[in-house]
């Protein structure tokens, strides 16, 4: 499929770095169907038997479950007049769309349906487990949306630019079906052989080298074999002929022989290391690189450790297998061979003798092996869940004390150590009882070897044919033979861990982002900040939506209010502002254009957002103001902290704007790591501003300077700030109040809070009853309270 | 617990909970609040915005024809395979890729990290794919063999 050609070539050929410099940039130009939607597999076109001829595809999507909740392999085409369900073996069910007057996703545990009603009857009832839930929610949003009669170019469709992956994609190199949750990989073509392969892809760079130690590690082992002769010719030709001559000189010989040996060995090692960790360097930068331009569902999928296993401890377990594992196996390979055929050479008979302990000890080797390999598997599992308790209670240590369960904590630690001991002297035994019996069958087969090889000698009366130095020789052979054999039969283990560590980072860099700049995207030299939703509606990996039919117009420089209970989608609002996700239906315009049309990482520029809960990196307080902008002079950096009434403050510590942030007992105040984000937003300058529950988690005093703070920050900028707590929505123009994923009211505080069954109106009554302010009363002579006087523009 | 409560079923498989002094609720859900380790204890049933209604403290205590309305609606809006025998598990690529056969007919998926096979306190297993699908496998002991000695390096 050339979308993944597309992405291997880019990884693979480090002259594709461009996704450095312009990163975000789309995998590949979105020359999709205008309808939208993956193209249907040809397996899929045929059984529909013809029944798809003179009709649009708008969707489909793979269902599996049956009637009985059992498991079956089925489909559903969405066309524009039709439904047509293929279940497994039957034909094509077709249900016209017009008259169905109901399509309702029915969500449950772990089973989904689909339900569509018509004439007062259920006419299609299509279970799906969470697999499919993706490509339903999408099906079905398309045939709401044709229910609804709604033109179909109010919105246009545009294709998925970053996720071109359609589910369950037939695989172009086997032909079989990659599941969805590979995310476009082919589990069935990527094999072990094949990722090793790709390993040495990225090796390419460093092409020379890498001839220079395989030509070193060849040198090595060759020379090897020379040891033994020369050992052998001693023997024969020095001692038993009584010549002080000959011994100096083979003993000369022979030290040449092992000084140039290890010398090889050490140029062979050095080579090695420094390709070894060329490469994983090389790879380490690009998961990382990568990892920052994925989006945000990528790392919502993933355990933040997972990710941070990839980037250190598998490049790490990389480096070892390219040097030493890699060259290794080859080195062993090439000793046996040479070893072979040196035996074969000098005495057939004898080499034969020597062999046959052979196969028993790599049978021996594999299998232990194999179960060494699940034994450490499973050991590895009791260590991580012993150190997850650990991990899971030091931070938590305070609610330990305040419940006085050390005790049970302890005993909690000692259950998991205990079993990880068990597990570990059960690995021991099997490791204790196999070394012996490998060395027993060599040291047997080279007792073979004394004796045939003796007899021999004996028979031929120590000349001519075999001599005491051949046999000594062939010894010597026979030992340095076992050490590549049993090395090789334990590199099984070696290669699956190196094999598995690949996966995970190829993985990784081979997963496109979501959102990502369109080829040609946009720049503007000034953004007005005129945002325009059109049915926006979006759900976070298939799941229900967070947004349903979202309509709304902001203008230039307007301050919009975001309230609504929790899980309205007030902050899914704010994430597909900063296209940190792409909605699922619908579109935003940002001064009118496509926000999906600008260049992202433009885009965020322009955007500023405050959070609840700011995230200050390590550094000292300056670095952290001048985040976003590293050039700002120190007057600036100043300034901006004046105006984000930090600057007293930030002078008040000994070591002023360069105290490091995170340093032991210079740990700052909710409200001051506020103030030093709030300042950083205003250096960063942002057409837009998103105020995330700026002041949610402080105190009174505080929140009134940084509200004021806040003040100062919103003059003339588009803002959308959320608030939990109304009061301080006060400086809004408008209030815009979500619920479940839809604007239910829009209005003044005036307005909204008159209405008698207004969400907002009760979000308002509960507020004042918990914060003890006086309720609102909407009889006309009430008065207003005065700190939710609202209404006038701001000036500016 | 009220006592007086009354669940049916519409055409269109609808749930529907009656009580003297209420409005009929159409579309009630039922949910177990321990599924794994008392599912027929505490049933709470739910209107569609997932307000609670009602909590059936067991469902030992309710009349025949109701328990099994339940307990079809459960088996109806609920799906965890229950693993009968484990074909094959690949590790090589750092998850593991499950083949087993279900009392729901065989399957295959992959699980993401290992701590998603969840040990259970009745030494059951509680299995979570990558798609988010859970499935249950029985105690080791209930297994053959073969599906044994494939399932135990991993837990």
């Amino acid at each position: 499929m050339p979308r993944h050609r597309g992405a291997i070539a880019r990884i693979l050929n480090p002259t594709a770095d461009a996704r450095e410099t312009g990163a975000h940039e789309c995998p590949q130009s979105p020359n999709h169907p205008a309808a939208g939607g993956p193209p249907l597999p040809a397996e899929l076109r045929e059984r529909c038997n013809g029944q798809l001829e003179n009709r649009t595809v708008l969707a489909w999507s793979a269902f599996d479950l049956d009637a009985h909740n059992r498991f079956a392999r089925q489909f559903v085409v969405l066309t524009h007049d039709a439904l047509l369900v293929l279940e497994e073996k039957m034909p094509p069910i077709q249900v016209p769309i017009h008259p169905i007057h109901e399509a309702k996703l029915i969500e449950g545990l772990g089973v989904h349906r689909l339900r569509v009603v018509a004439g007062g009857k259920v006419v299609a009832d299509l279970r799906y487990t969470n697999r499919h839930r993706r490509e339903m929610t999408r099906l079905h949003r398309k045939l709401q949306r044709r229910l609804s009669g709604r033109p179909h170019d109010e919105v246009p469709e545009r294709p998925d630019i970053g996720r071109q992956a359609p589910p369950d994609d037939l695989c172009p190199a086997c032909g079989k079906i990659i599941p969805a949750y590979a995310e476009g990989v082919c589990p069935h073509c990527l094999q072990k052989r094949r990722i090793l392969w790709r390993l040495l892809d990225v090796a390419k760079p460093y092409r020379k080298k890498v001839w220079l130690a395989v030509g070193l590690t060849f040198a090595t082992a060759a020379m090897t074999v020379l040891p033994p002769i020369f050992t052998g010719r001693l023997i024969d030709d020095a001692v038993r002929k009584f010549s002080y001559a000959g011994l100096g000189f083979w003993a000369l010989w022979l030290i040449v022989a092992i000084v140039v040996n290890e010398l090889f060995s050490a140029g062979r090692l050095r080579v090695l290391s420094a390709i070894g960790s060329q490469i994983t360097r090389d790879l380490r930068h690009r998961i990382y690189s990568h990892l920052h331009e994925l989006s945000l569902g990528y790392f919502a999928r993933r355990r933040t450790g997972s990710l941070i296993t990839r980037v250190t401890t598998d490049t790490d377990r990389l480096w070892d297998f390219i040097v030493f594992g890699s060259v290794d196996l080859f080195r062993n390979a090439v000793m046996i061979g040479l070893t072979i055929i040196a035996m074969a050479a000098l005495n057939w008979r004898l080499a034969l003798v020597a062999l046959l302990p052979l196969p028993a000890v790599a049978v021996l080797s594999y299998r232990r092996g194999v179960r060494m390999q699940k034994l450490w598997g499973r050991l590895w599992t009791y260590w991580s869940r012993l150190t997850a308790v650990v991990a899971d209670v030091v931070p938590g240590v305070k609610v330990v004390k305040a419940f006085a369960s050390e005790r049970r904590e302890v005993e909690r630690f000692d259950s998991h150590s205990n079993e990880y001991a068990d597990k570990e002297i059960e690995i021991h035994r099997v490791w204790a009882d196999f070394g012996p019996t490998v060395s027993a069958a060599m040291r047997l087969g080279a007792v073979g070897v004394w004796v045939l090889g003796g007899a021999m000698v004996i028979h031929y009366h120590d000349a001519a044919p075999f001599t005491l130095g051949m046999l000594v020789t062939f010894t010597s052979f026979v030992w340095q033979f076992y050490g590549p054999v049993m090395e090789l039969a334990n590199s099984n283990r070696m290669v699956t861990r190196a094999a598995a560590s690949a996966q995970r980072v190829f993985e990784v860099l081979d997963t496109p982002p979501d959102v990502c700049s369109r080829p040609g995207a946009i720049t503007k030299d000034r953004l007005e900040g005129r945002i325009e939703l059109r049915h926006v509606a979006f759900s976070y990996e298939g799941a229900t939506p967070a947004l349903r039919d979202v309509s709304l117009h902001i203008a230039p420089g307007e301050m919009i209010g975001l309230c609504g209970p929790s899980g309205a989608g007030k902050s899914t609002f704010v994430n597909l502002l900063c296209r940190f996700y792409d909605v699922t239906d619908g579109q935003i315009l940002l001064d009118g254009i496509d926000i999906r049309d600008y260049d992202v990482k433009w885009l965020r520029r322009e955007v500023g957002i405050v959070l609840q809960e700011p995230h200050l990196f390590h550094g000292t307080i300056a670095d952290n103001i001048r985040y976003a902008h590293p050039q700002a002079t120190d007057a600036q950096v100043i300034a901006a902290a004046r105006t984000a009434n930090a600057h007293d403050f930030i002078v008040g510590f000994p070591d002023g704007y360069d105290t490091l942030i995170g340093e032991r007992g210079q740990s700052l105040s909710g409200g001051e790591r506020q103030r030093i984000s709030i300042a950083r937003a205003i250096l960063h300058d942002p057409r837009l501003l998103i105020l995330d529950e700026a002041t949610s988690s402080l105190d009174t005093d505080t929140e009134r300077q940084i509200q004021q703070a806040l003040d100062r920050l919103v003059v003339g900028r588009t803002t959308i700030a959320i608030a939990h707590r109304l009061s301080t929505l006060t400086a809004a123009d408008r209030l815009v109040v979500l619920d479940r994923g839809q604007v239910v009211e829009t209005g003044l505080h005036v307005d909204l809070v008159a209405r008698e069954n207004g969400v907002y109106a009760r979000l308002h009554r509960t507020q004042m009853e918990t914060y003890g302010l006086p309720v609102y009363d909407p009889t006309p002579t009430g008065q207003e309270v005065p700190q939710f006087a609202m209404g006038e523009r701001r000036a500016g | 617990m009220n006592d007086s409560f009354e669940l049916s079923t519409d055409d269109h498989g609808h749930l529907i909970l009656r009580r003297p002094g209420f409005d009929d609720v159409t579309d009630v859900h039922i949910r177990r609040s321990f599924p794994w380790s008392h599912p027929d204890g505490y049933l709470s049933i739910r209107d569609e915005d997932g307000r609670e209604l009602l909590l059936i403290d067991s469902l030992d205590a309710l009349p025949p024809a109701q328990r099994r309305l339940v307990e079809g609606w459960l088996a109806d809006n609920s799906f965890i395979p229950k693993i009968t025998a484990v074909d094959s598990i690949d590790t090589r690529f750092g998850h593991q890729q499950w083949k087993v056969q279900t009392d729901r007919g065989p399957a295959e998926f992959r699980v993401q990290e290992a701590e998603d096979v969840r040990p259970l306190p009745d030494r059951r297993f509680r299995v979570k794919d990558a798609d988010g699908n859970v499935y249950e496998l029985p105690p080791l002991e209930r297994l053959d063999p073969a599906s044994r000695s494939a399932v135990e390096p991993l837990i």
